[in-house]
């Protein structure tokens, strides 16, 4: 941003203000600062103060004992006036004496720190010192004023005192032998002893002690004054014994407080205040650390000021109030700077702001819309100069009126008030507003037609503006009315051509109608050979004809979109019998099996369009009938997806083993007036718009229909639909039931996968798009084609299992060449069985060599022959299928041509997961020959081998459901595996099996139980949540079978496993 | 920033060279006295000779004469304040020790007395008993034994027959004779004048023996420096010793060994009597 910027967005005053308040807030808070040091500066001196005061009192009191318990005795006091009043030697005795007695004494107050006990005369001289006793006989009340007040008011008095020997705190007794003024006593504490006393008070002090200069120099020996030198704090006061070289004297101050005292040496603020007598305190910073200094006036008993204590201590409050002071000054700096950026910001908001509304202002009035803005109660706030242009009148005249009686006329007529107005509601409520059919009355009052579309502008949660754009709509108007009338000459021609449609259709009918009947009743009628014959072409002319007509028809109507659905309640089941009949007399007429099928998870009442559905269904019917010369016919409808309770897709099969078709004819098979080739017209007649309908049916009913065909072999479409739901559960009647036998069991298991097989499907594998044309137009008649570019795209499309039947592998590939893939492939177990023929120019022995060494099948080389890769091609499906069937052969019983027990182990495992994962019971019905080996030693191997043959042949007839299975266990063993069953229909098929057994009259004179081939049975079942597993439910069927022995044979035992109880019985 | 370190570190390389620069004398004052009273007497005199040699002058304080002859002899101690006894003892061991001043005493002279003192005198010397207990300041001191000694042999007593304590220093020992610890003490004159107002009286008093004396160890000191030593206190004014401890306020003589000549004959014939008592 620009410095004309800057000052252009700048707040001048504002942060002028902000500045101030900032200055005056900085200074506001140095001074409370500055205060709060003098704060703690005045708690120190106070605490300072309590400290002195407590020591003096201490020394006080100690005096005060020494006076009452020492002095004050009859033998001092006799001494003191012996003293007193005699002279000469006699004094000097009475004084010796004196000490003599008091030594003791004094040496006591001299371990309370009380240094001196001395006694005065009334004439105010010395008579005995303990302490320095070789002086005596000085005068002292010029010197010592508060000897000067005891003596005079004969009274106690303390206070500090400059002294001869030393200086000190003195308290001065009167002594008084019965009013007898003897002179004065006084003891002294030094100001050593109050230092070290203070010190023990509180040992984060040091003290040092300066005493009135003038006063010293005016009473101490000529030879103590070395022993005084002057104080660099005030030329007026000196130290005493600065070094410490008397026992008595304070020890020398330490270089931190010699430092201060340099510090502090210029301070005029100190002189003035040691000049007034007055304390002085302050912080001194020395090398980097806070020290709170004090120096306490310490006055003489009259009251002069006769030294300083001076106390140093460190103390980092300054330090601390400056942090302090500087963090809080950051932040009113920071939030003051804060503030004048969000001036700036606000201010340069609202510059842009301003910007805006003019750049706003100018797109409004540059719109080809009228926009008016009104407030909450209609009244006018803004408009844009298309509004002014439309309707005539100027903005002042606009702004601040009503925008309702201005130019709200709400209709051409006026014919409502401005209550019933639903832009006035609309507004009211707060809603947005869109309307193409307002009328506004413009100034000259012309009535305009307007769209108008409105908006509220919310502000807080409240309506605050309501904006609307409108546009004359006079020519729009116009234009919509000249197409309104256009769509309706439209479709009066439509409705005409429909109206002409059911016309020609009942016209085309009447006449066809009457020919096709007055065939017919000419056919009854005896005619000669000639004449039948030409009736019968007529009649079929007439048929044909008539399905011309009604495909054209329908054609039409469904080309004019007249086919609406009509959605019914369906019974499944009973569409089928419908269509079944229908069909069954021409099924049976070209000995065709018709096998029509309903999967069991089909819903059984659907709702569809009935009427379409089997419109389809027959079509395909009818085409599947139509191309069928033999085989069969059938219809399967199965559940594709459960979409949910109430929608479902199913899926309609239709087969076929008719003529099939040709890839290329599938193509064209949906397109109207398509067949499969022009010779199938020809030969089969129809119009070719038969599934071109179906699958526009299938469309409008939302479904898709496909087809899958093998020439010569069949065709198979499917039809999926998605349908509604009404019931889901199957009519049980119309269960195949495991207990009840189908009519004909064949067609139970017609399916499209087993009438339609599969194609082969071969996965090319080469990176040269030409290579893999040409194999694909070679092979795609034949075979479903899969194509990898690469080595790795190969594998896995490979890995699906059963997706790829062979592979043609080129070798020379990027990444990953053919030997690689082929090695890879035959060390798989699930790969390892597809064939691999490598297509590849290299051609030399021991690159084939080396492919077959690697497992491949076979080696075809470029440039190939088509009829060659055919061949090669068919040659290994066929060997794979043969392979394949081998396998197949392996798992039934020469004998009996049913599963042997191989296929048994494999399918009751597979059954026995299904029935845990579809949770359904499942059955084992272990059966053996009664006394089977007495049979052959009697009537011969050959004999028992046709038994056991006949036996099986029984068993398949009694056991019907396809799902089921029936094995030959081993010897004379048999045994079925029954799902998705109850205990008394396995007991059915149990009781089954011993009667087809028994109907087989098969004789056998050696058996015990009966004079012919009868079987025992045990049955176990288990309910699908009962915890038994694969192998014991085989074991209870054979226990079964063992108690069924034990208890005669030819019998049925059943085990139940229900609930975790054991039921059983027999029957 | 490096300019300021670089001066302080000059300035403090300068002040450690001057303070090393100022010669050092070591002062052993007398051990019979308190610190106090040793203080306050010596230290005038002190300052007064360190203003005009410009040297530093430091006190070695000793508890008795012992301790201080020790420090003389093996050569720790420049300057010492001795009475004659103790200087002849150590001029002995260390010959290099000699005196160079007297302190005149307050006849203006160079000579002073011991006494003997007591106090509430009852009895004369002649009259003590072996009961009668002598408070002595320091085997060493010519107060002492040497001068008590002398006095009851005047007398025809002798030490040997009383009971006798070293108790210290001269104060010392006339305040436990004022206290009534001992019958009788041996201290310097004017030592007993200090405390005759408290009822402390002279019994008996030596001749006059030769003063107090600033001695020296030439070992240690430069002629040059002894000689600017003597010069300043014998051209001492008297406005100068005047502020002085009163006891070295009457002027100082110049010294030399031959002034204790008559020491060492007392010294001889108390050797005598004393082998000749036992």
């Amino acid at each position: 941003m620009s410095v004309d910027k800057i000052f252009r967005y700048a707040p001048s005053a504002h942060v002028l203000w902000i500045v101030f308040v900032g200055i005056a807030v900085s200074f506001w808070l140095n001074n409370n600062r500055l205060a709060q040091e003098k704060m703690e500066l005045q708690k120190d001196r106070e605490s300072f103060d309590v400290a002195y005061r407590s020591v003096i009192s201490m020394f006080a009191l100690a005096t005060h004992e020494v006076v009452e318990l020492v002095v004050h005795t009859p033998r001092a006091l006799e001494l003191i006036s012996q003293g007193v009043h005699a002279t000469g030697k006699e004094q000097d005795r009475a004084r010796g004496q004196l000490y003599r007695e008091l030594f003791n004494a004094y040496e006591s107050l001299s371990k309370k720190n009380l240094r001196q006990l001395q006694f005065h005369l009334p004439s105010g001289h010395s008579f005995l010192r303990f302490e320095r006793p070789e002086r005596y006989g000085d005068y002292l009340l010029d010197v010592r004023p508060s000897l000067r007040l005891a003596q005079q008011r004969q009274q106690p008095v303390s206070g500090f005192e400059a002294g001869r020997v030393y200086s000190g705190y003195r308290f001065v007794y009167p002594i008084k032998n019965k009013d007898l003024f003897l002179g004065t006593v006084e003891t002294s504490v030094s100001i050593k002893a109050i230092l070290e006393t203070l010190y023990t008070l509180d040992t984060s002090r040091e003290y040092a002690f300066i005493i009135n200069k003038e006063i010293i120099e005016r009473i101490i020996f000529p030879e103590q004054r070395s022993f005084y030198t002057p104080s660099i704090l005030h030329q007026g006061f000196v130290v005493e014994d600065a070094k410490g070289e008397l026992p008595n004297s304070a020890k020398p101050i330490s270089l931190e407080a010699e430092r201060i005292n340099a510090l502090l040496a210029n301070n005029k603020a100190l002189k003035e205040a040691i000049n007034q007598g007055e304390h002085f305190s302050t912080f001194v910073l020395s090398e980097g650390r806070y020290f709170s200094v004090g120096f306490e006036p310490i006055k003489g008993v009259e009251g002069r000021v006769e030294g300083y204590i001076i106390s140093y201590q460190a103390d980092e409050t300054p330090a601390v109030l400056w942090k302090d002071f500087k963090g809080v000054l950051a932040i009113i700096l920071f939030l003051s700077a804060g503030i004048i950026v969000l001036l700036f910001w606000l201010n340069y908001r609202s510059l842009q702001n301003q910007s805006q509304k003019e750049e706003l202002e100018t797109i409004m009035n540059t719109l080809a819309e009228g926009v008016y803005v009104i407030d909450t109660k209609g009244y006018i706030v803004e408009v844009n100069a298309t509004v002014s242009e439309l309707l005539g009148y100027s903005r002042e005249e606009m702004i601040g009126k009503e925008a309702y009686a201005l130019f709200h006329a709400y209709t051409q007529e006026n014919s409502f008030t401005q209550d019933e107005s639903s832009f006035y509601h609309a507004m009211l409520l707060g809603k947005p507003f869109y309307s193409e059919n307002e009328v506004f009355t413009c100034k000259d009052g012309r009535m305009i037609p307007v769209g108008i579309r409105s908006k509220p502008l919310w502000r807080e949660g409240r309506e605050h503006l309501y904006v609307s754009a409108f546009f004359d709509i006079t020519e729009a108007k116009k234009i919509q009315d000249d197409l309104r009338h256009a769509k309706e000459v439209a479709e009066a021609a439509t409705s005409a051509k429909s109206q002409f449609l059911a016309n020609m259709s009942h016209e085309l009918r009447t006449p066809l109608n009457a020919i096709i009947g007055m065939g017919t009743l000419l056919s009854d009628t005896s005619l000669n050979k000639e004449q039948s014959n030409f009736l019968s072409k007529l009649n079929h002319a007439s048929e044909l004809l008539n399905h011309l007509v009604s495909d054209i028809l329908d054609y039409s109507k469904i080309e004019s979109g007249e086919v609406p659905l009509e959605i019914v309640e369906v019974n499944v089941d009973g569409m089928l019998e419908q269509m079944e009949a229908l069909f069954s007399e021409t099924a049976a007429q070209k000995g065709i099996t018709l096998a029509f099928y309903t999967d069991t998870d089909v819903p059984s009442l659907i709702a569809v369009d009935v009427l379409r559905l089997t419109q389809i269904l027959n079509n395909l019917l009818s085409n599947a009938l139509k191309f069928t010369h033999k085989g069969q016919v059938g219809l399967l409808i199965r559940l594709k997806n459960r979409r949910d309770t109430k929608h479902a897709t199913l899926l309609f099969e239709v087969s076929d083993t008719g003529i099939g078709m040709q890839h290329d004819q599938i193509e064209g098979l949906f397109q109207p007036f398509m067949q499969a080739d022009n010779s199938t017209t020809r030969q089969f007649g129809g119009t070719g718009l038969g599934l071109s309908i179906v699958r526009r049916l299938a469309h409008i009913m939302g479904g898709e229909i496909s087809v899958q065909s093998v020439e010569g072999r069949g065709s198979l479409f499917t039809l999926m639909l998605p349908v509604g739901v009404i019931q889901w559960d199957r009519v049980p009647s119309k269960k195949i039931s495991a207990e009840e036998p189908l009519e004909d069991k064949s067609s139970a298991v017609v399916c499209a996968t087993t009438l339609i097989p599969e194609l082969p499907t071969v996965l090319i594998v080469d990176d040269t798009p030409s290579n893999i044309h040409a194999l694909s137009t070679i092979l795609k008649s034949d075979y479903r084609i899969k194509v990898a570019k690469d080595g790795i795209s190969a594998l896995k499309i490979a890995s699906v299992q059963g997706a790829i039947d062979l592979i043609l592998l080129d070798i020379v590939m990027p990444d990953m060449d053919g030997y690689a893939v082929c090695e890879v492939l035959k060390k798989d177990p699930y790969m390892q069985h597809i064939p691999v023929i490598f297509v590849t120019a290299k051609d030399g022995p021991e690159e084939q060599a080396y492919g077959f060494e690697l497992g491949a099948a076979d080696y075809i080389t470029k440039p190939f022959d088509p009829t060659v890769v055919k061949v090669r091609v068919k040659h290994q499906i066929e060997l794979k299928s043969t392979q394949e069937e081998l396998e197949r052969l392996s798992l039934y019983d020469g004998l009996t041509q049913i599963p042997n027990r191989r296929y048994f182990d494999a399918f009751y495992e597979k059954a026995f997961k299904e029935s845990l994962r579809e949770k359904v019971s499942i059955a084992i019905l272990m059966m053996d020959i009664d006394y089977f080996k007495r049979y052959n030693d009697h009537y011969g191997h050959a004999a028992g081998d046709t038994c056991l043959v006949e036996v099986a042949s029984a068993l398949k007839e009694a056991v019907y459901r396809p799902s089921d299975v029936l094995a030959r266990y081993g010897g004379e063993e048999f045994v079925v595996v029954l799902k998705d069953v109850s205990i008394e229909g396995a007991n059915k098929v149990a009781q089954r099996i011993l009667e087809s057994v028994e109907a087989l009259h098969l004789p056998h004179e050696h058996s015990s139980c009966s004079a012919h081939v009868t079987l025992s049975i045990g049955v176990a079942l288990k309910a699908f949540h009962v915890e038994l597993s694969q192998k014991e439910l085989l074991m209870k069927a054979d226990e079964a079978l063992y108690e069924a022995k034990a208890q005669g044979r030819n019998r049925v035992v059943w085990h139940l496993y229900e609930q975790g109880v054991l039921e059983h019985g027999g029957m | 920033m490096r300019k300021i370190t670089t001066m302080l570190s000059v300035l403090a390389f300068f002040s450690f060279v001057y303070a090393n620069d100022v010669p050092k004398l070591v002062f052993a004052p007398l051990p019979t006295q308190s610190t106090e009273a040793v203080l306050e007497m010596f230290t005038p005199m002190v300052r007064y000779l360190e203003k005009a040699l410009h040297v530093k002058i430091e006190y070695r304080f000793s508890s008795s004469y012992s301790q201080m002859l020790e420090g003389m002899e093996v050569g720790a101690i420049d300057i010492a304040y001795l009475g004659p006894l103790p200087y002849l003892e150590i001029h002995a061991k260390r010959p290099s020790i000699t005196p160079i001043v007297f302190f005149n005493e307050a006849s203006k002279t160079p000579f002073y007395t011991c006494t003997v003192v007591a106090w509430d005198v009852s009895k004369h010397l002649s009259e003590i008993t072996p009961k009668d207990r002598f408070a002595l300041t320091d085997p060493l001191s010519t107060c002492g034994y040497f001068s008590v000694e002398r006095l009851l042999n005047g007398v025809g007593k002798s030490l040997i027959h009383q009971p006798f304590t070293y108790v210290g220093k001269h104060d010392t020992v006339a305040l436990e004779v004022i206290k009534g610890h001992f019958e009788f003490g041996g201290i310097k004159s004017d030592m007993a004048q200090n405390y005759s107002h408290l009822g402390l009286e002279v019994v008996a008093q030596t001749a006059p023996l030769p003063a107090f004396a600033l001695i020296v160890d030439r070992k240690r000191l430069s002629s040059e420096r002894i000689q600017a030593l003597e010069k300043a206190l014998l051209e001492a004014e008297e406005k100068e010793y005047a502020l002085w401890h009163k006891s070295m306020q009457y002027g100082l003589t110049r010294a030399d060994d031959s002034a204790y000549e008559t020491i060492r004959r007392m010294q001889q014939e108390n050797h005598t009597v004393t082998k000749e008592k036992e």
